[in-house]
């Protein structure tokens, strides 16, 4: 049975919809500094919040893709994911109403444009823009021994002492911004596979020289 | 509208103009897959499951929302579409729970079937949804159970309530980022405007929405089990029906709706024991529909009786029956059977006949006028009803006739006879004492040897023991009432006790008998004792757990056995009867519609033991049709009296699954118990408004048996 007037109805809003959502050069200029990655999640997300969830693309589909891609950000996502998302993307686009089907042309056309840094992070998990990927260190000529950051952390993920350079064992509960935020004297630090030269251990503010100490955290990786 | 013609993989097929592909394709038995459509609600293409290829278009599109054109080419099978399909549905499976079994909708879900059409299973999606907030959301009420986490979004059920039945009480709601299907802030099903008449739940493919368990019977065909009020009613009364009628203020239609099955339906709004009540939906709700007392109503506000003309009369065969015995089985069976062309005379041994209705209950529950009224409609067809006439002997009444109908009931009471001095003179039954207040208010010459004196023990807790006891007390006798059960365990009716303690009937409950005091002139009063329990051991034996030195004598001029019914027939009457009394087919050596006799049948409480009147007109029509048949006619009873449609809309009722019943009036003491008023009926029944308002708590039941069933692939030979 067809009620001409709820399909007119139903294909307004998704056009309507369609018209919030960012234009595609945007998806293929994303500014410096940002993921292009995780700029496909906050579309998703967004294009999520727009959506009126009635029919398969528009929720089933859009709620999919954000799993795949905060996997594709965890390091829990493989190749065959990829290509997964790459059937479920042009499905969207050619069959999808005209808000699904844009979401899907946003994200091929990210993904086509950003190629290198979207198999960077499947296959490597790393991230150039330190968002979805990063590490975390104290910098040894920022950190002025003030103790916040133990106070922030949970116990044994950082060592140190009143006056003595922080120094980061295990950063695997820390990476939030929370944390990053509780140095007073912005000495905790993202970076990415290499660590910059730190201690090893807390030593006195001032006493550390960089060089030769640091450089066991600092042994470059094999290039994949 | 126009028809077109268009290609379907090639095959050229007819559809209306306006159809869209899919309905044609389906009509033409081709299968295009499909989810979120369904034949009664308007599509939406949500599911593109239905998505197809055509000739001239970009890109894939759902062929439930494309309208035919004429030369149109469409492929509903390709490797793109088969891999759209697929994609759709592993998006939709994704969120879905992985294991089939434990679903109640297992092997009758659409989502089962689907992914064993496409082949699709969960393996590739993404299936953990850390964020899914909405499975648990209960709308708890005890008719429509839901599933939260096996709901698919179709939207279906949406769509039933909100186009179909233009109720509105679920939609699409959002919560955070997930979209899901709810009332509005999620309130409980009978917060909101739901009518309950479960069109959701006929109409979801999943197991997300369905019947809470045991609300219907199993052992019946679907569409008669799906409107229980009718399926448990034995003359199966279109009930939806007449309750619609009386919400409108049509009361003669829906007294027109009663006919259609009864020829007594004013009679049952007062006694009928209403089992339609037991099956009805609503009473799992708060409590069922007042059924009973509807009949009685529709029957005292039709000003019309336009039903009368409606009825079918075939012309007169010539043949020739008669029915022994004057009550609701034997009356009903004469007035179907003289419909159907055949010359009926009804033999009865009282001065009136009505058999239970007018001489085994008493008149302030169910009036003689008001059975009268409703006999003289069946004589008004033609059925001569012959009075004060018994029947000695069957085979010889047979000679005279093509067939005769045996429907004497129990109208015989029984004495417990090893109770000592049940045999004393001031010693009767229910049935005798009813029989002689009844005849006597109508023929006040009636005369029966009764000398019940000043105080009356009635032994027998049940409903005819109420009915005797108050017909005592009206009848200026003190009454006691002496039975096994204790309190809440009496086997009468609750609101009869009440009434009854509200007229003075004194209840000795929880008292076994142990003789009748007096001489065989003269009862002087009942021995009994008081019991803590009792029970009957695999003998049938009774006993009893006696409360040491409570025996005592109850004094008393008179007593009356409400202690159950016999046939009271002989030998004599010419019937094989087994040993209690009831005449036996001897083909099958049971109680049946047949007898020894060949042409001589037997229906009602002769064959079925005392039941109740519904019963007995039941039995009625089918002994009526199959009487039928054996002279040559074709049986057929049903009738249409009044013309009806199902109205698929039926629009939001705020708070509707909290309705409360509406109680009747009941007549206070003092005045039901005045000499002006004592025979009145108790029960005053409801004013218009009243009666609107309670046929308006109807689930409507009946309104989802048109709805169509989706077929499955397997139904359709191109697939």
């Amino acid at each position: 049975m067809i009620n001409k007037e709820m399909l007119a109805e139903r294909e307004r809003i998704a056009l309507e919809n369609a018209y919030k959502l960012p234009e595609i050069t945007a998806a293929q200029s994303v500014a410096q500094g940002e993921c292009p990655v995780a700029w496909c999640l906050k579309l998703v997300k967004d294009a999520r919040a727009i959506s009126d969830g009635k029919s398969v693309m528009s929720r089933d589909g859009l709620w999919q893709l954000e799993l795949m891609i905060e996997a594709a950000m965890r390091g829990q996502s493989g190749e065959e994911d990829l290509a997964v998302m790459k059937e479920t993307l042009d499905a969207m686009e050619l069959i999808g109403d005209a808000f699904a089907s844009k979401v899907a042309k946003l994200i091929k056309a990210n993904q086509a444009a950003y190629g290198e840094e979207w198999d960077l992070h499947v296959r490597r998990n790393r991230c150039t823009a330190l968002i979805c990927y990063y590490n975390l260190y104290i910098d040894p000529a920022a950190c002025k021994g003030s103790g916040a950051c133990l106070k922030a952390a949970p116990s044994g993920a950082v060592l140190g002492g009143d006056g003595m350079i922080s120094v980061i064992k295990n950063d695997r509960e820390l990476k939030n911004e929370a944390f990053i935020a509780s140095c007073p004297n912005g000495a905790i630090k993202k970076c990415g596979a290499i660590k910059p030269p730190c201690p090893t251990a807390p030593v006195p503010v001032g006493s550390f020289g960089g060089g030769a100490e640091g450089a066991a955290g600092g042994r470059r990786r094999r290039r994949g | 509208m126009g028809k077109v013609s268009l290609f379907i993989d090639g095959k050229e097929i007819q559809a209306q103009e306006g159809m869209s592909v899919l309905d044609a394709a389906l009509a033409a038995d081709i299968y295009i897959p499909h989810l979120c459509s369904h034949p009664d609600l308007p599509a939406t293409g949500g599911c593109k499951m239905c998505v197809v290829e055509i000739d001239g278009e970009a890109a894939p599109v759902s062929s439930c929302v494309t309208e035919v054109r004429d030369g149109m080419r469409v492929t509903t099978k390709s490797e793109t579409l088969k891999q759209m399909r697929k994609i759709a549905l592993e998006l939709i499976m994704a969120g879905h729970p992985h294991d089939c079994t434990g679903c109640r909708a297992y092997g009758n879900c659409e989502l089962q079937a689907m992914w064993q059409y496409l082949g699709v299973l969960h393996a590739r999606m993404k299936d953990e949804f850390p964020e899914k907030a909405t499975l648990k959301i209960g709308t708890g009420n005890p008719v429509i159970i839901r599933e939260n986490d096996r709901c698919i979004q179709c939207g279906r059920c949406v769509r039933a309530c909100n186009d179909l039945r233009k109720v509105g009480a679920i939609d699409f709601q959002k919560k955070g980022l997930e979209t899901y299907i709810s009332t509005p802030d999620d309130l409980p099903l009978d917060q909101t405007g739901c009518r309950f008449c479960s069109a959701c739940v006929e109409v979801c493919p999943t197991g997300a929405l369905i019947d809470m368990e045991g609300l219907f019977r199993s052992d019946l065909p679907r569409e008669q089990a799906l409107v229980p009020c009718q399926a448990e009613c034995p003359a199966h009364i279109d009930i939806p029906a007449f309750m619609r009628f009386i919400s409108q203020g049509k009361y003669s239609e829906a007294h027109a709706v009663m006919h259609e099955k009864v020829p007594f339906p004013h009679s049952l709004g007062y006694v009928c024991n209403h089992r339609c009540e037991d099956g009805c939906k609503r009473e799992k709700l708060n409590r069922a529909l007042s059924i009973c007392s509807m009949k009685r109503f529709a029957a005292e506000h039709d000003e019309t009786n336009f039903w009368k003309n409606n009825g079918f009369q075939k012309p007169d065969t010539g043949k020739k029956v008669a029915v022994v015995g004057g009550g609701p089985c034997g009356l009903t069976a004469a007035y179907y059977l003289r419909k159907l062309g055949h010359d009926v005379t009804v033999y009865e041994k009282d001065p009136i006949a009505g058999g239970h209705m007018s001489k085994g209950m008493p008149e302030f529950r169910i009036p003689f006028v008001d059975v009268k009224k409703e006999i003289d409609a069946i004589e008004e067809t033609g059925v001569k009803i012959l009075t004060n006439t018994p029947v000695e002997n069957v085979a010889e009444l047979k000679r005279d006739y093509d067939a005769v109908l045996v429907t004497v009931g129990t109208s015989v009471g029984k004495k417990l006879s090893y109770l000592p001095g049940s045999d004393f003179r001031n010693v009767y039954t229910a049935v005798q004492l009813l029989k002689f207040n009844r005849i006597k208010l109508v023929d006040p010459d009636y005369e029966m040897d009764l000398d019940l004196g000043k105080t009356v023990s009635i032994i027998g807790g049940g409903n005819v023991s109420i009915d005797v006891a108050r017909t005592l007390r009206r009848m200026g006798c003190e009454v006691n009432i002496v039975c096994l059960e204790k309190g809440e365990k009496m086997l009468a009716d609750k609101q009869e006790i009440a009434e009854a303690r509200e007229e003075g009937v004194r209840f000795y409950d929880g008292h076994s008998n142990e003789a009748i005091e007096g001489t065989p002139d003269q009862v002087t009063g009942l021995r009994v004792h008081e019991v803590e329990s009792f029970y009957f051991d695999e003998n049938r034996n009774l006993v009893e757990n006696q409360i040491p030195d409570s025996t005592r004598v109850l004094p008393c001029d008179s007593i009356v056995f409400a202690s159950g019914q016999v046939t009271g027939l002989t030998d004599a009457f010419g019937l094989e009867l087994n040993r209690f009394g009831y005449p036996v087919d001897p083909a099958t050596g049971k109680s049946g519609y047949h007898t020894s006799i060949p042409g001589v049948y037997t229906a009602g409480d002769v064959i079925t033991g005392t039941k109740f009147v519904i019963d007995a007109i039941a039995g009625g029509r089918e002994v009526a049709s199959l009487i039928d048949v054996d002279l040559g006619g074709d049986g057929k009873i049903d009738e249409t009296l009044v013309e009806r449609e199902l109205p698929p809309a039926i629009g939001a009722v705020e708070k509707f699954g909290q309705l409360q019943r509406v109680p009747t009036k009941v007549v206070d003491p003092e005045t039901r118990m005045s000499e002006a008023h004592k025979w009145d009926k108790v029960d005053a029944n409801w004013t218009c408004d009243q009666a609107q308002c309670e046929a308006s708590r109807c689930l409507q039941c009946d309104l989802r048996v048109p709805i169509r069933k989706v077929e499955n692939f397997n139904a359709y030979s191109v697939r």
